[in-house]
């Protein structure tokens, strides 16, 4: 559905974002991106949505050039920005203005959406807080049932019960149809979300995996004392002892920490990657 | 079903609306700010003893308010660029590009026009009105706006030319737009001054510095000097040949080369 080859960009000369970056990502599936402050998530996620052009490479996104915004493509793809725009309308009004570019638009949706998120439809988008107004565009985005959806730290301004209802929501919008990218650095909010995970670091692509492979390959582990385990790939303490990182070896199932596997990925790729090899 | 790509009547007119829905609050009070100005300087001029006793006394500030207005009005065309949030929705939104474009030409070039005309004609009926009212004097129509004399509707096609590069500017300059446009259009034609100065000087000589009364592309007034005073000895024109292709580059060309030129732009605008 997405697919990325030799992708590269820069903002300025001589400093590039993106090297030779390949990427593929099929319908039917979640993918959280990951990566550190300033790694080029969000600039993947325009490459991808046709706002900013590739200096090298290509970008097809349901076989249309992404950088083309043709209608046809636009129609059936919608990004939910972190910094967003909304008109100052009512949010009927905005349904009625925004939704007839959007042939597969579905209203009951919309109001359940809404409704989980607990945003009365009669208020004024300007009556809105920030937080309120990301709940309403997600509601939209979801509703417009468009093939790919992009998400920019779409927890960023939302509260605790809020990251929850958005974790339903997202839930219960997936299909086999859809492809659904989701940028955080807020690893945790994904967790029981999404079904794989891309890493992005150092100009390319680091990390490509779904998560039942993760956890068939790797165990996430406390334990009290490291001087009990052996074979840890990455570690982390904190109160409760050590939280670790090993080959899952006797075929255990554990629950994936997000957080954990993202330093691990990062900090010591090399062995990591060779188990997923 | 498969989607035109490039131009969709119903997607333009859902483009109309989503557009007249966002700025809506900013041309109506665009709108009432201008008419109201015009409407009250006219007035206050009435009750300040002034009066206007024929059209061509109010022609001057038709034609200033038809450049400053048309021109400030072109350059925010493009306003949504400016800010990264309204870009993107202006981007993202599922109409074609040439269908934005489309939209925002057609209320910068004749969407301001009717405004404009229907605006000052109300405003000058009001101010006569209030002219008859304290002074018992009515406006005399002493001038023709297109056909009297033939040159005067070249100020149009002058216009027109002008509110096409600014809109190419508002693509360009996303900021500041109006200044830049303004800068980059004055540096160019001291530019062309320059060129012209050195071509008319290189086939007239240096003397008596006779290329500075000189119209680009059009015509030099020669000067002499005799008695150690200047004065005009002749004008050279460019042949007719010549000056029918300017006139036909000026009236035909420039400002849909300019629309075509912002219309591209517009396609390769990035966040």
């Amino acid at each position: 559905m997405i697919n990325i080859q030799s992708l590269t960009f820069s903002y300025r000369k001589n400093k590039p974002l993106f090297e030779n970056l390949q990427l593929n990502l099929e319908a039917g599936h979640i993918y959280g991106l990951l990566g550190k402050n300033g790694a080029g998530k969000s600039t993947l996620l325009k490459q991808i949505a046709g706002l900013l052009f590739p200096d090298g490479g290509s970008c097809e996104v349901m076989g249309y050039t992404a950088a083309k915004r043709q209608p046809a493509f636009l129609r059936e793809l919608f990004l939910v920005p972190e910094e967003f725009y909304l008109p100052k309308v009512s949010v009927k009004k905005y349904v009625n203005l925004y939704a007839p570019f959007y042939p597969n638009f579905d209203e009951a949706a919309f109001s359940r959406y809404l409704k989980e998120f607990e945003i009365p439809r009669e208020q004024k988008l300007t009556e809105m807080s920030y937080g309120q107004k990301k709940k309403v565009l997600i509601s939209f985005a979801l509703a417009t049932n468009t093939k790919v959806l992009i998400m920019d730290e779409p927890t960023n301004g939302l509260d605790i019960p809020s990251k929850s209802q958005f974790r339903k929501v997202i839930a219960a919008a997936v299909s086999e149809e859809k492809c659904i990218i989701i940028s955080t650095h807020q690893v945790r909010d994904l967790d029981n979300l999404i079904d794989s995970i891309v890493i992005i670091d150092g100009h390319k692509i680091i990390f490509r995996e779904d998560v039942q492979t993760v956890t068939d390959k790797l165990s996430f582990k406390t334990v009290s004392r490291m001087e009990e385990t052996t074979g840890v790939l990455f570690a982390d303490s904190n109160l409760r002892g050590h939280t670790i990182i090993t080959r899952n070896a006797g075929n255990e199932q554990s629950k994936i920490d997000m957080e954990l596997l993202f330093n691990a990925v990062l900090t010591n790729h090399k062995p990591i990657q060779e188990i997923f090899n | 079903m498969q989607a035109n790509n490039i131009f969709d009547f119903r997607r333009m007119q859902l483009y109309l609306q989503k557009h007249f829905a966002d700025q809506l609050r900013f041309y109506l009070m665009g709108a009432l700010a201008t008419f109201g100005l015009v409407t009250l300087i006219g007035i206050l001029m009435v009750l300040s003893h002034n009066h206007f006793d024929k059209v061509s006394d109010i022609v001057p500030f038709y034609y200033v308010g038809l450049f400053a207005g048309g021109l400030l009005f072109t350059s925010r065309s493009f306003n949504e660029l400016v800010h990264k949030e309204k870009g993107v929705d202006f981007l993202l939104l599922p109409a074609s590009q040439f269908e934005k474009f489309l939209t925002l030409f057609l209320i910068s070039t004749i969407g301001f026009f009717l405004f404009y005309h229907v605006s000052l004609y109300l405003s000058v009926n009001i101010v006569e009105k209030v002219q008859v009212a304290v002074n018992g004097l009515h406006v005399q129509n002493d001038y023709k706006f297109l056909s009297d004399p033939d040159e005067k509707v070249y100020v149009y096609y002058v216009y027109f030319v002008l509110q096409s590069i600014f809109l190419f500017g508002a693509t360009c300059f996303h900021k500041y737009s109006f200044i830049k446009t303004v800068l980059c259009l004055l540096l160019f034609l001291f530019g062309l001054f320059l060129i012209n100065s050195v071509a008319v000087a290189l086939l007239f000589g240096w003397k008596n510095g006779f290329w500075r009364p000189s119209v680009p592309f059009f015509l030099v007034h020669k000067l002499e000097e005799q008695h150690g005073i200047l004065h005009g000895n002749g004008t050279y024109i460019i042949p007719r040949w010549l000056l029918d292709t300017h006139t036909f580059i000026l009236r035909f060309v420039l400002a849909p080369v300019f629309w075509t030129l912002a219309y591209f732009r517009l396609k390769d605008q990035e966040i």
